[in-house]
């Protein structure tokens, strides 16, 4: 943490006075978990959501200095990055499988990872799709208000919820489905 | 198992590992901002200041073209004030435009431009016209007359014309609600029309006038000499037939003979012309009341003549600022909704890549 408290201590002059702008580091080091969280929950693969946050954290860098505390959370701008990249691994991804399957046959069943939760929880949440395990990581995971998720998501305050809400009520009937 | 259980569950997910930790604290500290980055436009407050700006500076272009254009506008209203010009009216005219008889008042009305500034009322003044020599004669007056008077003055104007040998070419009268114009155009004799214009003028206060003389002499005098010399030839070209000839010389004769016989017939048709204008003059007549005089000022004062010349500029800054608007507005309006099309198809397609992983 010393290097955190000397980036900080770094800071410029704030240019506007109304909001403070915290160091890159001090922002990576505060919201590190969030992002992993979320990626962790869109992707459901500890590996690749730690390979997604590193690279989340690399564009953050290099796109920091446009960085704007008065328009959002360093959290919401990091979450928006980090979803930014999981959509491009996931187009990556969906362009990949094409290619394979033109060639070879369909691969044997995925087994779901180890995400540390329930293995009925575990189950459920892989049954969702990448969507509501989106919103159910915003709003519930790392508990983001319903304004700044969906803005995130670049949907309505009202659709966001009204997918949360869809979301929480399929786990739930899952979940009483697997007991 | 119950919504919250599943909640409380879900925010139990492991954070971020130490190796992804270690990953993340070897990032370098991003490089400081150049001194010379374009800053972040906040369009909000971009247009907060913008909108009261442009508007400011539209207002004050407006009152600083009024300040400067309505003291030359309020000379300009001077200038055209009802017209008594002297001097030469114009290059490459024959015509003699003679100085008026002005009163000493008058010629102190007159500026250094020429042009006679709002005369107080008075007399016509008048302007003899030759008796050795051909004139084309031309008067206009301005007479102010009283509401009642008007109808009298233009009957009695047309009575003057007639009594003189003359005749009324035209005449128009307009006494809408009491704000009275007439205009007369007058044919009168040119050996008659110095004492027409006197008795004219005494129909009303004289505002202005303005008298024209043409010398038509040399015109009438060269047409003269042109139509004795075809004349002339016309004699040796009979003479000449009448002798012998060849039927080859003889035709040509006769065309010639043709020829200056209607170049004669036109010559003489033009001196006549000349000569009628130089027997009738023409004087113009202007009647107004002094309520249409007041409804129509003559001059503005520096601060009405301001607020026009401010208020036209507005306008015209409107009229840029609309047409801009139907020339740009269509182009802008169009890459908005393209933006905006590519902003939803990409969103839409990001849905769809969620609802597929």
């Amino acid at each position: 943490m010393d290097d955190v408290t000397a980036a900080t201590t770094s800071l410029p002059a704030q240019r506007f006075g109304a909001a403070r702008a915290p160091s890159f580091a001090e922002a990576a080091e505060r919201h590190l978990d969030d992002v992993y969280r979320y990626l962790l929950m869109l992707t459901r693969d500890h590996s690749l959501a730690e390979d997604l946050a590193a690279e989340t954290f690399e564009r953050a860098l290099r796109t920091w200095r446009r960085f704007d505390p008065r328009r959002s959370s360093p959290r919401t701008w990091l979450c928006t990055i980090a979803r930014s990249t999981a959509l491009d691994h996931f187009r990556a991804e969906k362009r990949r499988h094409r290619r394979e399957e033109a060639v070879s046959e369909a691969e044997g069943q995925f087994e779901p990872p180890d995400l540390g939760l329930s293995p009925a929880l575990e189950r459920a949440l892989a049954a969702l799709s990448a969507a509501d395990r989106e919103v159910v990581a915003l709003r519930v995971v790392l508990d983001l208000d319903a304004e700044s998720a969906s803005r995130l998501l670049g949907i309505s305050a009202t659709a966001c919820t009204t997918r949360l809400s869809r979301a929480l009520k399929r786990l739930e009937e899952l979940m009483s489905d697997d007991e | 198992m119950t919504s919250d259980a599943i909640l409380s569950e879900l925010r139990t997910l492991p954070g971020a590992p130490e190796s992804l930790r270690e990953r993340v604290r070897a990032l370098p500290e991003p490089k400081p901002r150049f001194s010379w980055a374009v800053p972040r436009i906040d369009v909000r407050r971009t247009l907060l200041i913008a909108a009261p700006a442009v508007l400011a500076l539209g207002f004050g272009a407006a009152a600083l073209h009024g300040l400067v254009d309505g003291t030359s506008t309020g000379s300009r209203s001077v200038a055209l004030e009802p017209a008594v010009t002297h001097g030469h009216s114009g290059a490459g005219s024959s015509a003699i435009t003679t100085t008026p008889v002005f009163s000493a008042h008058d010629r102190r009305a007159i500026g250094a431009n020429g042009f006679a500034a709002a005369p107080e009322a008075k007399d016509a003044t008048t302007l003899p016209p030759s008796t050795t020599r051909l004139n084309k004669y031309n008067a206009w007056l301005r007479l102010r007359v009283s509401d009642d008077r008007l109808a009298r003055s233009t009957t009695r104007a047309m009575q003057i014309a007639r009594g003189y040998g003359g005749y009324v070419a035209s005449v128009d009268m307009n006494t809408p609600s009491r704000r009275g114009t007439a205009f007369l155009v007058l044919r009168v004799p040119v050996t008659k029309v110095e004492d027409a214009v006197l008795r004219l003028g005494k129909l009303g206060d004289v505002a202005a006038q303005r008298v024209r003389i043409q010398d038509l002499t040399r015109q009438a005098n060269t047409l003269s000499r042109d139509i004795l010399r075809l004349r002339t030839t016309i004699v040796g070209l009979e003479r000449k037939l009448r002798g012998k000839l060849t039927a080859e010389e003889r035709l040509r004769v006769q065309y010639q003979l043709a020829e200056a016989k209607q170049q004669l017939a036109q010559k003489t048709k033009a001196r006549s012309a000349t000569v009628r204008e130089g027997t009738l003059a023409t004087v113009s007549l202007s009647f107004f009341t002094p309520k249409a005089a007041a409804a129509k000022p003559d001059r503005e004062s520096g601060l009405e003549s301001t607020l026009r010349s401010a208020g036209d500029f507005l306008l015209l800054e409107l009229s840029w600022l609309l047409y801009a608007l139907i020339v740009i507005g269509p182009i802008a309006l169009l890459a908005a909704a393209a933006v905006v099309a590519a902003r939803a198809a990409r969103r839409r397609s990001d849905e769809r890549m969620l609802e597929s992983a």
